[in-house]
């Protein structure tokens, strides 16, 4: 893999790395087929992402000179590989399989005359009334075709022989999959829409011929940069202005289908300006992410995970604020339920001696329960602040709408701190109580999403503690540009202090192993980007500090390297759910510090967003975190180690199988009441 | 629904650097306990010690600052509140458009308190601070309060005043002072020391002459040293020799680079070096090896303040002690002759005490007198001839703890219509003063003359004076209890106690003791 400096992987390419792992996910004989076809799915929207926002970044990169052309080639070239390895298993392995599970992708040649019948009575019915079929002239300027649409486009030819080009967009109010009538028992048979369209062209343009045509579809540029130096200004319109700006973003990538005709190619990309190397030929239906609502069609149990039935500790189902007054509470999604945290909004809403309601929010549900209960709080009067982040990637417009909504509920809406976007995780409920103001606070690494909270690992923490309370409050008070930050007692927050105690944390590690003392290290996140703390890493190896880190996505750090990074292994666990706990361990001489956090070791983590670095103190909340580490360190059928050369390689060595995912739900599935279970077989951390 | 057991009070002082605010609970037995503290930052203090005067937008900027912390005291249910301005406004040329224009804006009446409240407020919170404690304020301690634009500096002998001075050097105002010189400076931390001990050489003397059992400082910007030399527990002592390393190892670093070191703003890096520099040389000073630093604010001693009026029915919130302490700290430093002084208070006090079914002056006023009766000679230090003029002077000058500038002036009023001078609204200083305050002053200044006569001699042969009706209730009879000859103080009673009847409507009349 290439490397910058001597000393990093290239983040994209570790990030198509990462991709792959996923992709590799599906290979897994034990993997039902409904869920292979969905990490197809997710490979598919990654790269959707990919080449929206971090191509266009990359390119930038070379021009400015900070990085070499050479690394455009390989991103492209590993990103080729990896989709044609997707739609080469899509074609050959996923389809048969799901054929044989009973759900056939049909072409339209192989369907029955009642079947085709059916299909020429849905398009006219369906699918002619909401085609806009464009021609281009010589003299007309080309459409806008939008980011990520699925388009037939062709060359067609009028009646004096002048060729125009011709492009209809796939509608996507429609199925993509079209199910057609059958009489085979247990079977569902589907078409593609595109297909159908594609059937029917010649109807469409009248006094033409269509000479040739092809699928294609386009992927923009959609990195939004948001005019901040005007922010005094309404920020939600000029979040508003900027999406609208999305629409115009440069093309990077043009995926064509693989019997395209060359005279149709070049009028694409002479029509999108864009170099034959960003133009994929796909062997397949374009845009791999209808698998994703395929694999959640109803029926076919069989094939599809066991569903997981998140726990829910006895002492949570009755009055969670109670809960956390007894003591803290750590819950681990989606093994654990997030219920409570659901609930800890709704019983504060509803409380008489609640003042006031807190929550920062990234990105939510369609129908959030958490949000109705916000409303619900403000509409009986309470004081409710809610931080909505606008600038939230792709969600910028659900979340105007949303801090519109809560805006009309009277709760009062903030946006975050200039030029930073609030990516921290956390809810405070202030209540008046006999001995006077007590604050709740729940502390996450993952979004409060109660969908996403069943797909992604997270952690919760649920405490009482004045420290942590009054820390939560100064956080808002920053937050709504109330109080600047003074004086923290627990929390560590970006930008302010959480990359100074993250290093600091390093160095009291490397200055006790250089002491003779023990050190270690375990960091369990999503990413490892920043070049600062990698440097910090690997001084801490070479002072002979043993560093444990389990990655999910992108590791730039290159362990293994002789005097360098001799001590420090990366394994990346991808599974069923989503990896996305950030968890720091220091052995720390003994005291054995634990951090969670909603920030990656990234620049962006660390220097451009509000993020949130705290301990947890509780004895036995410690212990069961170490135990979770210890496990994830202990993988052997998720988890891949990283070599030095970037690739990756199933991380074996025990006979005894241990699926780290697959343990904690049996553990959460086995655990009775408060306690959790012991895990004393994995190896321990030290 | 808020407890009826606590109540929710909040206190916000508008400082030269930051606007802070604390919202404290009070609980029914008037336990304190703060519950959020909120800090914004202004430039004030840049445009006070910089311009003279505070911009339009300095002052939208606090207003804004302001009326967010409203919203935040509204979600605490806070019931009552106090907003008070230090050093920032205090020294504006526009500091009183400026606080008319903070109220237009956010509602708040913002009390423009002195130095000497400053203290008063922070003697209390230290009080509260060392409870736990109670001996250290037996000892002999050297206080040194650092703000962005002042320096503190008190010393207490065994619970009793005997140094108190302010020096404008405060911590953002050494770096305002100094900023040109920095860029061409080879060693900037001993310029800015040199400048800290030309500054001091004068209390450094005082000081050093004393015996020094302990330091205590406090102030904003001694939290970020705090912070600095443990960012893991609460720091409640830093030994010398911390303070001197780390006035060491900052002073080879820029502002920038102490920033990124310690994971500072870039205001708080700018005031970490004169700080340093601050309590390395009182520390040495007092040949201590260690600095108390309690966590004490401006924002405690006020709440604490509140919550004294709440709870223990104080109407006035002084510790009479702490101010009279100063006072005769300010007496002896102009000369005031010790025994006629204090036996003109005495007096004073007891015809006051004495007279209260006829003044019915509220208890504060009763400080007022004390004071004006210890300082009513000062004056003779410039000039016998017109010494009461020259003690209104030397009054209005000083810092009395606990007083605003309004009080110390009523003060300084009392004082000088003790001679035969009498109020008049020719005077400018009587003259500003409101309808309900000339009265006071009239009345008070009325017993002021009465005791003086009563010490005329200088001799303190009168003993005591008791006070009382006569049975037509005609006239008020003074009986003196005297040793000797009262020959004069008799003859002076009769000439100045025509005013006492002027304004208390009734006939005073001297008579022995039989």
């Amino acid at each position: 893999m290439y490397v910058e400096e001597g000393k990093y992987f290239n983040r994209e390419l570790s990030w198509i790395g990462f991709n792959r792992r996923v992709y590799e996910v599906a290979l897994e004989p034990d993997i039902p087929v409904l869920e292979k076809i969905k990490f197809l799915a997710i490979v598919s929207s990654n790269f959707d992402e990919f080449f929206m926002i971090r191509v266009g970044s990359a390119v930038e990169q070379v021009q400015a000179g900070y990085t070499s052309p050479e690394v455009i080639g390989e991103i492209l070239e590993n990103s080729y590989s990896l989709i044609s390895d997707c739609f080469d298993y899509f074609e050959s392995k996923a389809v048969p399989e799901l054929s044989q599970i009973g759900i056939e992708l049909l072409s339209i040649d192989k369907l029955s005359l009642n079947q085709r019948d059916f299909c020429q009575k849905y398009y006219e019915e369906n699918v002619f009334p909401v085609l806009t079929p464009i021609v281009v002239q010589n003299t007309s300027s080309f459409p806008l075709i939008l980011n990520k649409s699925l388009n037939i486009g062709m060359l067609i030819v009028n009646e004096e022989g002048y060729t125009d080009f011709a492009t209809i967009q796939v509608p996507s109010v429609l199925n993509r999959l079209v199910e057609m009538p059958t009489e085979k028992l247990g079977t569902r048979q589907y078409i593609f829409l595109e297909e159908l369209i594609r059937q029917n062209l010649n109807t469409l343009f009248n006094g033409h011929t269509v000479k040739c045509s092809s699928y294609y579809r386009i992927t923009r540029n959609a990195d939004l940069s948001i005019e901040e130096d005007a922010y005094d200004e309404d920020f939600m319109v000029i979040v508003e202005e900027s999406l609208k700006m999305r629409k115009w973003g440069e093309v990077y990538r043009l995926e064509v289908g693989k019997d395209a005709d060359g005279e149709l190619i070049d009028s694409y990309m002479e029509n999108f300006e864009i170099e034959e190397k960003y133009m994929f030929k796909i062997s397949g239906p374009i845009d791999l992410t209808f698998l994703m609502k395929l694999s959640s069609i109803d029926g076919f149990q069989e094939h599809k995970f066991k569903p997981i039935k998140p726990k829910v500790y006895m002492n949570l189902k009755e009055n969670v604020l109670e809960a956390i007054a007894q003591g803290d509470i750590l819950l681990h999604h989606p093994f654990d339920s997030f219920e409570p945290v659901v609930k800890m909004v709704e019983e504060a809403a509803s409380d008489p001696k609640v003042l006031a309601i807190k929550q920062t929010l990234y990105r939510v549900s369609g129908n959030s329960p958490l949000v109705a209960a916000l409303i619900k709080a403000a509409e009986s009067g309470k004081q409710v602040t809610v931080l909505v982040e606008l600038k939230a990637r792709f969600d910028e417009e659900n979340n105007i709408l949303l801090a519109r909504r809560l805006e009309k509920a009277g709760c009062q809406v903030i946006y975050g701190v200039h030029g930073l976007k609030t990516h921290c995780k956390i809810l405070l409920v202030i209540r008046m109580e006999e001995t006077g103001i007590k604050r709740y606070v729940h502390l996450g690494t993952g979004n409060y999403n109660d969908v996403t909270a069943r797909l992604y690992t997270d952690f919760s923490l649920m405490t009482s503690k004045t420290k942590y309370g009054s820390d939560a409050s100064m956080l808002f008070n920053m937050l709504s540009g109330n109080s600047k930050i003074e004086d923290l007692s627990k929390f560590y927050i970006s930008p302010i202090n959480l990359r100074t105690k993250l290093s600091s944390m390093i160095d009291g590690e490397i200055k006790n192993s250089q002491n003779g003392k023990k050190a270690r290290i375990i960091m369990k996140i999503n990413s490892l980007v920043d070049e600062k703390i990698i440097d910090k890493l690997y001084e801490a190896s070479k002072a002979g500090v043993r560093i444990s880190l389990v990655i999910r996505g992108i590791c730039r750090l290159i362990p293994g390297i002789k005097g360098v990074s001799d001590n420090i292994t990366v394994v990346s666990i991808v599974g069923r759910f989503l990896e996305h706990s950030r968890v720091y361990y220091f052995y720390d001489d003994g005291e054995e510090t634990v951090f969670m956090s909603s920030a990656d070791v990234m620049r962006r983590n660390l220097d451009r967003r509000v993020e949130l670095l705290f301990p947890v103190e509780n004895k036995e909340l410690r212990a069961n975190l170490k135990r979770i580490l210890s496990l994830s360190l202990s993988d052997n059928v998720r988890s891949k180690k990283l070599q030095n050369d970037g690739s990756y390689v199933r991380n074996t060595g025990k006979s005894k199988k241990i699926d780290f995912q697959n343990e904690m739900m049996i553990q959460a599935a086995s655990r009775k009441k408060e306690k959790p279970v012991k895990i004393e077989e994995f190896e321990p951390i030290l | 629904m808020v407890d009826k057991g606590v109540t929710l009070i909040a206190a916000i002082n508008i400082g030269s650097n930051y606007l802070k605010m604390a919202i404290a609970q009070v609980r029914t037995k008037g336990k304190l306990e703060t519950v959020e503290t909120l800090t914004a930052n202004t430039s004030l203090g840049k445009d006070t010690f910089s311009i003279g005067r505070i911009e339009l937008s300095t002052i939208k900027d606090v207003a804004s600052s302001l009326n967010k912390f409203s919203r935040v005291m509204k979600e605490y249910g806070v019931s009552k509140y106090r907003v008070f301005s230090s050093t920032g406004i205090r020294e504006a040329s526009n500091r009183e458009y400026a606080i008319a224009q903070i109220k237009q804006m956010t509602g708040f009446e913002v009390d423009d308190i002195n130095v000497a409240q400053e203290r008063f407020f922070y003697l209390k919170a230290l009080r509260n601070e060392f409870k736990s404690e109670p001996d250290i304020l037996k000892k002999n301690m050297l206080i040194v309060g650092l703000s962005s634009g002042g320096l503190e500096i008190s010393v207490y002998e065994k619970g009793k005043l005997k140094l108190s001075e302010h020096l404008k050097l405060g911590a953002f105002r050494i770096r305002e002072t100094l900023a040109a010189l920095e860029s061409n400076s080879y060693n900037f931390a001993e310029l800015i020391n040199q400048y800290v001990e030309y500054e001091t050489h004068v209390i450094s003397k005082k000081i050093r002459e004393m015996k020094i059992d302990v330091v205590v400082g406090f102030g904003n910007d001694l939290e970020v040293v705090k912070h600095i030399v443990n960012d893991k527990d609460v720091v409640n002592q830093i030994e010398l020799g911390t303070l001197g390393k780390l006035y060491e190892s900052l002073g080879k670093l820029s502002t920038g680079q102490i920033g990124d070191k310690y994971g500072l703003s870039q205001k708080q890096a700018e005031i970490l070096l004169p700080t340093l520099v601050i309590y390395n040389i009182f520390v040495k000073m007092a040949r201590c090896g260690v600095l108390r630093c309690p966590s004490v604010s401006l924002n405690n001693g006020v709440l604490y303040s509140m919550t004294e009026r709440l709870f223990k029915g104080r109407t006035y919130e002084v510790d009479n002690n702490d101010i009279i302490d100063t006072v005769w700290y300010i007496a002896e430093k102009n000369g005031v002759e010790k025994d006629h002084a204090s036996h003109v208070a005495k007096l004073a006090l007891s015809i006051y005490d004495q007279t209260r079914f006829v003044h019915r002056l509220v208890s504060k006023y009763r400080t007022y007198l004390e004071i004006a009766a210890i300082l009513h000679d000062s004056g003779t230090s410039i000039c016998d001839a017109k010494h009461a003029v020259h003690s209104y002077d030397i009054i209005n000058a000083q810092s009395v703890i606990g007083l605003s500038d309004r009080e110390v002036g009523m003060v300084a009023s009392i004082a000088r219509y003790h001679s035969h001078l009498k109020p008049s609204m020719t005077d400018e200083n009587y003259r500003s003063l409101t309808f309900k305050e000339k009265i006071a002053v009239s009345k008070l200044c009325s017993i002021l003359k009465i005791a003086e006569t009563l010490d005329f001699s200088h001799t303190q042969n009168i003993k005591s004076v008791k006070v009382e009706l006569d049975e037509e209730n005609e006239f008020l009879y003074f009986t003196i209890d005297a040793a000797g000859m009262t020959v004069l103080e008799e003859w002076e009673f009769d000439l100045k106690s025509k005013f006492f009847e002027q304004v208390m409507g009734i006939e005073p009349k001297i008579r022995r003791k039989m």
